[in-house]
């Protein structure tokens, strides 16, 4: 046996230990893989669409790096620790620091070389399947198959150079203990981890804190909270599970009548015991997972609530708008309406009067528009109807957060109290002027002469499908001339919905990614377990534990060990999502509960499988060795 | 000639009760020797042996292995030392749950990049020696408590150390194992001329030794030497234990 060989032995005879963490990267080299051919694929050079998809992409790569980097560098940590007697033994037969350090050198590199060679091989296996998804998520044709040279290069350096660089840093913070340390190993007992008063209250004061800030904040306020609220929540969470967990079950052990009946006595006083190992792992779950959740989740609410946003935002399917002085008013509106004709949409058409005043308002060109007219097109479009007296004028505001300071308006000869309303975005805007006011009747028909604007506007009931027509109306009517401005909703509906689904076709994969990386954090502390969790229940059933006891005590510690960290990521994220939504308003979303409840039922389910799967094959481990 | 030299070895543990665990040790062992330690729970044995084997380090005093002192040695240096020069059993076998029997073997010539085929040679022969020829191939967890024992000796002796270190080698097994055990350190001190140092509760396993050193509260009691008989020396051992007063747990393992 050669040292190399060795190397392999460690590995390959210890497959189980490593199952899920080689999972885990395997999976990370295919998400890097793949989203790199996206990125070097021939086809997508002067796609518009594929190139930001592309750019997205880039960004993604370096959170997946950063991410596996972290994670892989935690568990390579981890099995380390796991095996600090093996390196006391091979200590005392004369292993001296540097072989050790080759040791886990080779190691890493064993299961990094192989990982990178099965992420690529399922990565080639699976990019027919996964350029067709982006073609169907992207409403675009599919890519086609290449042979990805550049992208296998770029994985292979890249995953290359992340685990050499965790082997050379794993070695550098090893600790260095005495070989007696070693020697003893992991298998002393542990003692139990003591918890302060203090920090437990500061716990509950962070996460209140961080709770009540993030769930008042509002609007613009969200963005500027939204570190400070991050920080106290990490660490609130990290006090959680290692102060305030310790003291809980401590106050649970006092109540005797609870803790010495029945299972409870194993059940808690197990729980505490590990504690101190186990709370390191609910808080990284905990994190990641609400990380997971919150991408994903904002992703899918901005897919989902693309269609209100763009119907606020266009609130018409096309819209010309012209000045006095447009020579081809005329044209442009019958080739829109021909080419609607001639295409089969029925269509409606409205036209609105504007003038714009003379003078300046607060250094703003303001526009106005008769109260009738607009209520017209509200009623058209769905939007709020004004109503108001002779004596007022209606401001629209151009953004949330925007303001109008005075208090009255002077509109020709009569002066207006102005009014307005914060959630309301203008139905119309102008060439030549920057605020619309809408104004009486009245106040309009008795206005002198000044600059007129028209807009016409048509509303297609069956708009979705207006989007080659839209584009060809876009070129021919060409914009080069300010004397009009012509829009269409569908082209802008179909490039936001693009590049809502390209966020979250790039977010899901790194979010699963996440998922994945947390199920395998449980994986790892559930096999660790099971050596010392054999030998305890083997000589609990000796002293007389049933099966069915049995069952049920690893059944609660298991279940705690997968649910507690997704209820407090839940949380967590539900929280986030509050704010979310009052951030999002500002850009129209309208609401993110009904995907992000999807995203989180879903996340529930897919840990709920996990969680039976894993219980059955440890509870058949436990059985099948006691029944040796 | 002397092999192994302890010159006024004492440790003290610190920490908030300072604890004196070993107070001015000599005593020496020469090349071929056998010898074994004995002493109450307590006394001091598997310290000094700790000492011995470069498992901790002395507080004062030196340790001489064939004239180099193992702990003014650089971490390299040392761990070619431990290499090289000690062989080790220990009670729990310390066998690498990942290896096969014979791939733990080699394990000291692995480290020390030895050719395979010199490996394939020397592991064949002390294989011979202690009769695990037939289970090479095996995993440790398919093999008896003795077979996984003589494994460990098979390890410590495959590369010739100038000193074979024992800590409680019996402790683990029952009496035909131990018996074999003890038979096969005898054969190969014998055979060999590998000088020996056992830690031991088990008079038994002691009365296998030419030289038996007594400790008790970290000093140096007493010192026997074996005569022609071994039973007599075996009675000899346990009638110093019983003046030494060990508690009972210490003579329970005893088995004639």
């Amino acid at each position: 046996m050669t040292f190399r060989q060795f190397a392999c032995n460690n590995v390959v005879r210890n497959k189980r230990m490593y199952a899920a963490f080689f999972m885990s990267s395997v999976f990370s080299v295919l998400i890097f893989f793949v989203y790199a051919m996206f990125i070097f694929h021939p086809e997508i050079i002067g796609q518009e669409i594929h190139e930001s998809v592309a750019t997205g992409m880039m960004a993604a790569e370096y959170v997946i790096f950063l991410f596996s980097f972290f994670f892989l560098f935690y568990c390579v940590g981890a099995f380390l620790k796991k095996r600090e007697k093996e390196f006391g033994i091979l200590f005392i037969q004369g292993m001296t620091p540097l072989q050790r350090n080759t040791l886990i050198f080779m190691e890493n590199m064993l299961i990094g070389i192989v990982s990178i060679a099965i992420g690529i091989g399922l990565g080639l296996v699976l990019a027919k399947l996964f350029f067709q998804f982006a073609g169907f998520l992207l409403d675009v044709k599919a890519l086609g198959f290449y042979f990805p040279w550049k992208a296998i290069g770029l994985t292979v350096v890249a995953f290359l150079i992340l685990y050499a660089a965790i082997s050379l840093f794993t070695v550098l913070v090893l600790r260095s203990r005495s070989l007696l340390d070693l020697l003893q190993g992991s298998g002393r007992p542990k003692r139990e981890p003591r918890a302060s008063l203090v920090l437990s209250l500061v716990a509950v004061a962070l996460l209140g804190m961080s709770y009540a800030l993030a769930l008042t904040a509002d609007g613009v306020n969200v963005l500027v909270l939204m570190l400070p609220v991050i920080a106290l929540t990490t660490v609130g969470t990290y006090l959680l599970f290692t102060q305030l967990s310790v003291i809980f079950i401590d106050f649970l052990k006092k109540r005797r009548v609870f803790y010495w009946k029945g299972t409870n006595l194993l059940t808690l006083s197990d729980l505490a015991y590990r504690m101190k190992d186990n709370a390191r792992m609910f808080f990284l779950v905990s994190i990641v997972s609400t990380v997971a959740f919150c991408a994903i989740g904002t992703l899918a609410a901005l897919a989902g609530s693309i269609q209100i946003t763009v119907m606020k935002t266009h609130p018409f399917a096309f819209e010309y708008q012209s000045k006095q002085s447009d020579a081809e008013r005329a044209k442009h509106l019958s080739l829109i309406e021909t080419s609607l004709q001639q295409s089969g949409f029925s269509f409606e058409k409205y036209q609105v009067a504007m003038r714009v005043l003379p003078e300046l308002v607060q250094e703003e060109r303001v526009g106005v528009v008769k109260l009738s007219d607009y209520n017209r097109l509200a009623v058209a479009s769905n939007s709020t109807v004004l109503e108001m007296t002779n004596k007022e004028a209606f401001v629209l505001l151009n953004w949330i957060g925007d303001s109008v300071a005075s208090k009255t308006l002077q509109v020709g000869k009569a002066q207006l109290a102005v009014k307005t309303d914060t959630n309301m975005t203008p139905l119309i805007r102008g060439i030549e002027f920057e605020r619309l006011v809408v104004v009486p009747n009245q106040v309009f028909d008795q206005l002198p002469k000044m600059k007129e604007e028209e807009r016409f506007v048509y509303e297609v009931p069956r708009w979705k499908e207006t989007q080659d027509l839209s584009l060809k109306l876009q070129e021919d009517i060409s914009h080069v001339e300010d004397n009009y401005s012509f829009s269409a909703r569908a082209p802008y509906y179909h490039s936001m919905k693009q590049m809502a689904n390209m966020g979250l076709f790039i977010g899901l994969f790194v979010g699963v990614l996440f998922f994945v990386a947390a199920a395998s954090f449980l994986y790892f502390r559930l096999y660790t377990d099971l050596e010392y969790d054999k030998r305890h229940y083997g000589s609990l059933s000796k002293i007389g534990l049933t099966d069915a006891e049995l069952t049920r005590i690893v059944t609660t510690q298991v279940a705690l060990l997968f649910f507690v960290p997704i209820v407090v990521a839940i949380i967590h994220s539900m929280v986030a999502f509050v704010s979310l939504q009052s951030l999002l308003k500002l850009i129209l979303v309208a609401s993110v509960v009904k995907p992000t409840a999807i995203v989180l039922c879903s996340f529930v389910i897919v840990q709920g499988v996990y969680f039976w799967i894993i219980r059955n094959r440890y509870l058949f481990h436990l059985k099948q060795s006691m029944n040796r | 000639m002397e092999m192994l030299a302890v010159n006024s070895l004492s440790k003290i543990y610190g920490g908030k009760v300072t604890y004196r665990a070993l107070t001015d040790i000599d005593f020496s062992i020469r090349k071929g020797e056998f010898v074994g330690i004995m002493g109450p729970s307590g006394s001091g044995k598997t310290t000094l042996l700790n000492m011995i084997s470069t498992i901790d380090t002395p507080t004062s005093g030196a340790v001489l292995l064939d004239g180099t002192n193992p702990h003014h040695l650089k971490k390299d240096k040392l761990a070619l030392f431990r290499r090289r020069e000690l062989g080790f059993v220990f009670q729990d076998f310390n066998l690498l749950d990942t290896l096969t029997i014979g791939e733990n073997i080699v394990l000291p010539l692995t480290l020390d990049n030895e050719k395979v085929s010199v490996m394939e040679e020397k592991l064949q022969s002390v294989a011979e020696k202690l009769g695990i020829q037939d289970i090479l191939e095996k995993r440790t967890f398919e093999v008896s408590g003795g077979q996984r024992q003589r494994t460990a000796i098979a390890r410590a002796i495959i590369h010739s150390p100038s000193l074979l270190l024992a800590d409680e080698p019996t402790g683990n097994l029952d009496s035909k194992s131990s018996r074999n055990v003890m038979e096969t350190l005898e054969a190969i001190n014998k055979r060999d001329n590998t000088t020996m140092m056992m830690v031991t509760h088990d008079a038994l396993a002691a009365s296998y030794c030419h030289r038996v050193i007594f400790i008790k509260d970290g000093q140096l009691h007493n010192e026997m030497y074996r005569g022609e008989s071994r039973q007599v020396f075996f009675q000899k051992i346990i009638d110093s234990l019983s003046f030494l007063g060990g508690n009972t747990y210490d003579l329970s393992t005893i088995r004639v």
